[in-house]
């Protein structure tokens, strides 16, 4: 019997053993869960395991089941999907929903080309260096927990908590946005380590020395932190900025980045919460054209982004276009080529698309899509420009991105005669 | 569902990088879309567990059960899955891609349950297995037993790889994304995984017979 066959029978017989469906007493389950759920506990379970015979075998059997499945004084594990992680922790997120998950329940959700890295872990935390981009973490509160993380010059303190961080290297600046819980930001800011709370959204620049804080709860200017720099709010959206007088002891700088949107809330974190087609309502009520000519740049490629995930093609087209003509050069406006490659491409149009992500491996050789950019070219050209475009595609990823997700595919180019 | 996918062999190219929420049978009554189910999941709706519970209950049970077979008791399972579901949904990025979403949760729990029974057998804790029928009384259910106890010889990795792979009909880049391995390190696990299957089926007189004989219910 061949082993083909061998297989083949074998998921016939456990498919034919198991169909996709419930029946009464699976929708027990239903019940279960339920009740489960307005517990809001986690149920125990049940394990299997029969701990029978010899007290002196039972007490040994616990304690090592203890140390396999409960290692409480061990230091947390993680694993990293679907990215991909190298030595030394070094984590990069080639997908849009890459995530760092301990063995705690903390996890670090990644945007796509986010760099980070797990510098240590310990058994109540974790040491993590964001080196450029965003990620949403959401850390387990524990007793002695012990989270930091590194951005830039800036080291975030957390204990339990929720938050979107970004690093913007070019820009030298911070953002964090504090969903739940309470953090410590530390670092050159002004007035020394800043304390957060659940709402708070800080933008800091470390280039200019400048901060705001704004409490996005309610949607309005929060206080004026002391500052050796009178120059307040230089967060890159380039959102509307306004100064609230400081109270006593308070101080903070304000900004009303949030205050253009129906919800008081930011498109950047509507989108992070999948709140896509909110964001196009949004700005739909404010009149698309006016969007498109007067949104800050953060805003636009909030726009653009959930309008690639709402599937609304043209209004993403629309958005990516705006972000090239209105801000040419900058970071988003480049990395609107590779989308718009993408967008191109699932319209069926390859050569627009191969075009596309070679305008933006023109603009941006090193950014944080040349990987896919290249990839992509390489798997579209070879009908449009012939073999020999492939192999030197082929061959250009194979010698940047050698251990990359296209590598397979380059090989099998370059072998083909 | 015979796709084409399940029958490759381990080895196939990897064609596209790109993720896709795999096409299992829609199943309940309710007319919302997965990005709706993921709303009024997020919204606390006192409706989520049922409309959730009836969309993707069969899938997940029906994963569950091909990954472990007919001996291994997998409501527990399920109830992990369906509440990791519930506390991680804040963390879905793509509302329409519940499903795919789902299918990782389910992924990361075979993992780990496989691992526990691993660990299980090493410390002697785990039940027995009981014996095999006489080599000669073969029939469907005893034939899945024993190759399920085959498929227990696997590491966790390589198994739920293997169930992926061909139980569900998943591509190997899906497999990978659901598993955080490369795709590279999943085709090496699945073809691993297919070499010592077939290896110890081969040495299964009386199973290699079984098999030979067997036709799928509905082939002609």
């Amino acid at each position: 019997m061949k082993p083909q066959e061998i297989i083949e029978r074998f998921v016939d017989l456990a498919r034919e053993a198991s169909e996709d469906r419930i029946d009464s007493t699976g929708q027990a389950g239903l019940y279960r869960l339920e009740r489960a759920l307005s517990r809001s506990t986690r149920p125990s379970r049940a394990f299997g395991y029969r701990v029978g015979g010899a007290a002196l075998a039972a007490a040994l059997g616990l304690t090592a089941l203890v140390l396999v499945q409960f290692p409480r004084d061990r230091a947390l594990t993680f694993e990293v999907t679907p990215s991909c992680v190298r030595d030394g922790g070094y984590v990069v997120s080639k997908a849009a929903d890459g995530q760092v998950r301990f063995s705690d329940h903390s996890d670090v959700g990644m945007d796509r080309g986010t760099r980070l890295r797990v510098s240590s872990v310990e058994v109540h935390g974790a040491h993590l260096m964001l080196e450029a981009g965003t990620l949403h973490a959401s850390i387990r509160p524990r007793p002695k927990a012990r989270w930091s993380i590194d951005a830039g010059p800036y080291v975030v303190h957390v204990t339990g908590t929720e938050f979107d961080l970004t690093w913007k290297v070019e820009l030298q600046t911070l953002d964090l946005r504090l969903r739940s819980g309470s953090v410590t930001v530390e670092g050159p800011l002004a007035g020394g380590d800043v304390h957060m709370i659940a709402g708070d959204h800080l933008v800091a620049n470390a280039g200019d020395g400048s901060l705001s804080i704004v409490d996005e709860r309610h949607a309005t200017p929060s206080q004026d932190v002391p500052s050796a720099s009178p120059k307040v709010d230089t967060a890159p959206s380039g959102a509307a900025t306004m100064t609230a007088s400081a109270p006593a002891g308070g101080a903070r700088s304000a900004s009303a980045a949030a205050m253009a949107h129906s919800s008081g809330v930011a498109w950047a974190t509507r989108v992070a919460r999948g709140s896509f087609q909110a964001v196009i309502d949004d700005a739909q009520r404010q009149g698309i054209d006016r969007v498109l000519t007067e949104a800050s740049q953060a805003d636009l490629a909030a726009l653009a982004d959930a309008a690639r995930y709402a599937h609304s093609q043209d209004l993403a087209r629309r958005a990516l276009g705006a972000q090239r003509a209105r801000f040419p050069g900058s970071v988003l406006a480049r990395d609107a080529a590779f989308f718009l490659g993408g967008l191109a491409e699932s319209g069926g149009d390859d050569a627009g698309s191969v075009e596309w992500y070679e305008t933006y491996l023109r603009e941006s050789p090193d950014g944080a899509y040349a990987s896919q950019a290249l990839g992509r070219k390489m798997m579209l050209v070879e009908p449009i420009r012939g073999t020999d475009a492939a192999r030197t595609a082929a061959a250009e990823y194979l010698r940047r991105f050698g251990d990359g997700p296209y590598a397979p595919n380059a090989r099998k180019l370059l072998q083909t005669q | 569902m015979k796709d084409v996918a399940r029958k490759q062999r381990p080895n196939d190219s990897l064609s596209d990088q790109s993720g896709r929420v795999i096409p299992f049978p829609e199943a309940g009554a309710s007319g919302l879309d997965d990005a709706a189910v993921v709303r009024i999941l997020r919204a606390g709706d006192a409706r989520a567990p049922r409309v959730v519970w009836n969309r993707l209950a069969p899938m997940v049970r029906g994963m569950l059960l091909r990954s472990f077979g007919p001996e291994h008791d997998i409501d527990d399972l399920i109830q992990e899955v369906f509440l990791t579901l519930f506390n991680r949904i804040e963390t879905l990025r793509e509302p329409q891609a519940l499903r795919a979403f789902v299918i990782t949760i389910t992924a990361h729990t075979i993992r780990r349950e496989v691992r526990r029974k691993i660990a299980s057998r090493w410390l002697h804790l785990g039940t027995t297995q009981g014996a095999l029928a006489r080599d000669a009384d073969l029939d469907s259910r005893e034939a899945l037993v024993r190759l399920y106890r085959i498929l227990d010889r696997l590491g966790a990795e390589e198994r739920t790889a293997f169930a992926l792979r061909f139980f569900e009909g998943l591509e190997i880049v899906e497999i990978a994304s659901a598993l955080g391995i490369s795709p590279a390190t999943t085709k090496r696990r699945i073809a691993h995984a297919w070499t010592r299957i077939v290896t110890h089926a081969q040495r299964d007189g009386a199973l290699v017979e079984y098999l030979s004989s067997y036709r799928p219910e509905g082939a002609p």
